[in-house]
Parts: structure tokens; sequence; C-alpha cells
């Protein structure tokens, strides 16, 4: 499974694009030079608009410490149009994230890739990572 | 006479040159050291201001061809990469030279899962390419523009001849990644909007009424009926629109903006009037033409031309902006740990 992260990294380096128009300007929010890859616990799921957001609890393995990352996706329209569900990821998963990290360097961060940890399934993909309809 | 001499003289020289010297101007585009294909290129004469157009290959590989020698402005505007086009205004072709001038394009490197509608709705777009038929008709003979459209851009957009004030600020908001754009702030765009987004045109011989999806606003009205703009208009976000048929193209004017919205990326003022040209060529198609006026923002008028795709598997989906907004460049946006 680690060298099939790695691949969908690259990957994701080489597709990843600022959109022309969306609801804001992610760039704006998110730094590109701080990428980030967390694995946690789902503990909410908001399938709302303009942006999706999932919730992780992330435990820091030399603290023990968790804090509870938000993960923002696009609209639910565009999610749905894909195929995705509000159901596609549930409270209690255990799912690996990556993404760019927010400028203001609290726990939240845009989703390039959220895979299941268990079973190296990808959940929700990038651009040219998933089932595009 | 001896300008007109002189005049006459330079134009019969400059055809000689084109008919004997024309070179190409060639290369790729890519981003982040990979090819973008199909991507619009455009080289302007900086002279002549004459233009030529071509659409890269799936390779990301692009030629123009039979250009007279001289300066010229490349530029390349790709839906999903950088808001900021790319733009070379410099390109020096000798007489008969085949030039090699490769174009990167920025990426923002972000990749948010479905938040690049270009991207995710491809597949949607090409199967509503790919229909065929003539376009319905109204009891009434006109042609019908009912129906789910996904919209376009302008693949080679012209860019408004913006007055210094207007170009001022349109280069401040490209350069803070539009943070400050209405839609950030769940406030309708306006008009000069373009894009990926799901339209429902609902016709009636008296009225035609516009859903959409995407702007905070969700409907338009264009009015069929005769009426004209009332004297006094309040100021409004989309303005007032009216519609009469030539032909077969829906012609709407459209007046009475307020000052909030954005022109493309751009300002404007109050003065603003939009013309709106509408012609469904086929049952797939609508070709959609913006020209926008404003003599206190443009030094000239600013058209767009863009072709709308009929998405019929598709509807109108809920999407209420300020449901969960929280941009953490805006004060008053809730954060994550306010909810």
């Amino acid at each position: 499974m680690r060298a099939h992260l790695v691949i969908l990294l690259v990957t994701g380096a080489l597709i990843s694009s600022r959109p022309l128009v969306a609801h804001h300007s992610f760039a704006a929010e998110f730094d590109v030079n701080q990428p980030f890859s967390v694995t946690g616990t789902v503990t909410r799921v908001e399938w709302t608009n303009p942006h999706a957001f999932v919730y992780i609890d992330v435990v820091d393995q030399q603290t023990k410490a968790t804090t509870n990352w938000s993960i923002e996706l696009g609209s639910p329209n565009v999610l749905a149009r894909n195929g995705w569900r509000r159901t596609t990821v549930k409270i209690g998963d255990v799912v690996v994230v990556q993404g760019s990290r927010a400028r203001n360097g609290t726990p939240l961060g845009n989703a390039r890739s959220i895979v299941l940890a268990s079973t190296g399934q990808q959940l929700f993909a990038g651009s040219s990572q998933g089932t595009i309809r | 006479v001896r300008v007109i001499l002189t005049f006459v003289f330079s134009t019969a020289f400059a055809s000689f040159a084109i008919a004997q010297d024309t070179g190409t101007i060639a290369g790729t585009v890519s981003a982040d050291g990979a090819a973008v294909p199909g991507v619009p290129v455009q080289a302007r004469n900086t002279v002549t201001g004459e233009t030529f157009r071509a659409l890269g290959s799936a390779t990301g590989d692009y030629a123009l061809a039979q250009l007279a020698p001289g300066t010229y402005e490349v530029s390349a505007t790709m839906p999903g990469f950088s808001f900021i086009p790319f733009l070379d205004s410099n390109v020096v072709l000798g007489a008969g030279q085949r030039l090699r001038f490769d174009i990167t394009l920025i990426i923002g490197n972000l990749g948010t899962i479905a938040d690049d509608p270009y991207m995710y709705l491809a597949g949607i777009r090409a199967k509503a390419a790919s229909l065929t038929g003539p376009a319905p008709r109204t009891p009434d003979g006109r042609p019908d523009l009912s129906g789910v459209w996904n919209g376009n851009d302008d693949l080679f957009p012209e860019r408004p001849a913006l007055l210094p004030w207007a170009a001022n600020i349109l280069n401040e908001r490209l350069q803070n990644d539009l943070k400050d754009h209405p839609n950030a702030r769940c406030l309708p765009a306006g008009l000069m909007q373009t894009g990926p987004f799901f339209r429902k045109f609902v016709q009636t011989p008296t009225l035609l009424v516009v859903l959409n999806e995407h702007d905070a606003l969700g409907f338009r009205q264009i009015f069929l009926d005769g009426r004209a703009h009332p004297l006094d208009l309040d100021p409004t976000w989309q303005g007032h629109a009216i519609g009469r048929w030539d032909g077969d193209t829906l012609v709407v004017d459209v007046v009475g903006f307020n000052e909030e919205s954005v022109m493309g990326f751009a300002p404007h003022t109050s003065q603003l009037h939009v013309t709106e040209r509408y012609r469904r060529r086929d049952v797939g198609h609508l070709e959609v033409q913006i020209t926008a006026e404003d003599p206190a923002t443009l030094m000239k008028p600013w058209t767009l031309n863009m072709v709308w795709d009929l998405a019929p598997e598709q509807e109108i989906l809920e999407y209420v902006c300020a449901e969960n907004i929280r941009n953490l460049h805006l004060d008053w946006a809730p954060t994550p740990s306010a909810r």
C-alpha cells in the first residue's frame, strides 16, 4: 500500500491545478508549500455548500495528543455528479488524507486524496485519480 | 498625400513580405513538467494587431503558421490553471523562421477534490457535446432555448481594454488570488461570470427564466413581452433584462447594474450596459455572446464568445452558499471550532 500511496502523491502533483472559478480561491486559503499527509478517524462529515468537510481525529505518535483536523473538499453538487455520496466517508472510518495545509497554520487542509486505511480503497480522489463520469 | 503613399507602399511591401517570408511559432505547453493537452494559444502581431489562433494537441504541441515576421504577443488561457493567463508580449519572429516557443502554465498545485468543475465535469461535457439534431421550436415558431445548459468559457478570450483605474484593481485582485471575489462572500458574481456551471432555461412566449445553480442569486428574468427598461432603475446585481428576437437569435439588453458585481474579474461602474446574444445552433449547442460596454471602465466594448452544451441528464441542484462558509480571510465567517 505504501508504494500505491507514493504513486498517488506523484500523480496528484502532476494534475493538480488552481480552478479558474470556484466558490473561493483555494490558493488564497491553503499553502501548496505545506503538503500534509495525516491518518485519523472520521468524527464528522458536513455535506454542505459551498464546500463539504470531513473531520478526523489525528493522534500524535510522540505525544499521544489528539488533534481534530478539518478537511475541505469541493461542493457537494460536483461531488454528487461524480458519483460520490454523503455516505462515502462514514464516522469511525480510519482514513489517510493528503492535501495542502491552511496558510494560517491551523489543523485545516484541502483534500487531494482520501484513502480508507484498512483496505487502501480510494474514497475520494483528485481529478485524474477517480472515476470521472 | 505623402502619408497615403507611404501607407500604400508599406501595405504593398507587407503583403510581399508575408507571401515570401512567413514563419512559424511552435512549441509545447506544459505545467509542472507535464504536457497540458488542448490549450488554446494565441499570437497577436504587436504592430498590425493581426491575431493567429491554434488549439494544442493531445500531447501539448501547438503551431501557429504563416506569420509575418515581427514582434508577437503570445498568450494562453487554460481553464483550471492560474487566474493570471500566460502572456509574453515580446516574441520576435524572423523572416522565414520556425521559432520554438514553449509555454509553461502556472498551477496552484492544490488539486482539491471536486473543486475544479472543468476536470470533474469533463465526462458530462463530452457527452453533451456529442448531441446532434435540429434545435427545437416553440408552437409560435421561435427557437426554444429551454433546457439545462453547462457553460463553457471563451476559448480565446479577448482581454478587456480597461482604463488604468480598473486595470489596477484587476491586477491587485489577481495578485491576491481573488480573495475578495463576490462569490467568496456568497454574493453574486454578475452576468460576465462564465465557466462550467449549470443553468436551466425555461422559455415562455413572454418571459425567459434562467435558473442559475452556481451564482448566489440563483435566478434571472428576461422579459420578452416588449416592455422597455424602466426610466428610473434602482441599481441591482444583475440589472434589468429585456429580450427580443433577431431572426433565430435572442438579443438581451441589460442595464441598471450596481457597482458590486465583477466583469470577468475586473470592476465596472453603474454605466455598465450588457448585450447578450443567444442562438441554439442545434439541439445540443447554444452559442452565447456577451458584450460589455462601460465608458467609465472600458476603452472599447468587451466581447466574449462561448458555446454551451446541453446537459439533458442533469438537473439544477440546490446551492446555498451561505450554508457553511468559512473562508479564513473573512473575519465574519465562523471558524471550524465555532461550529
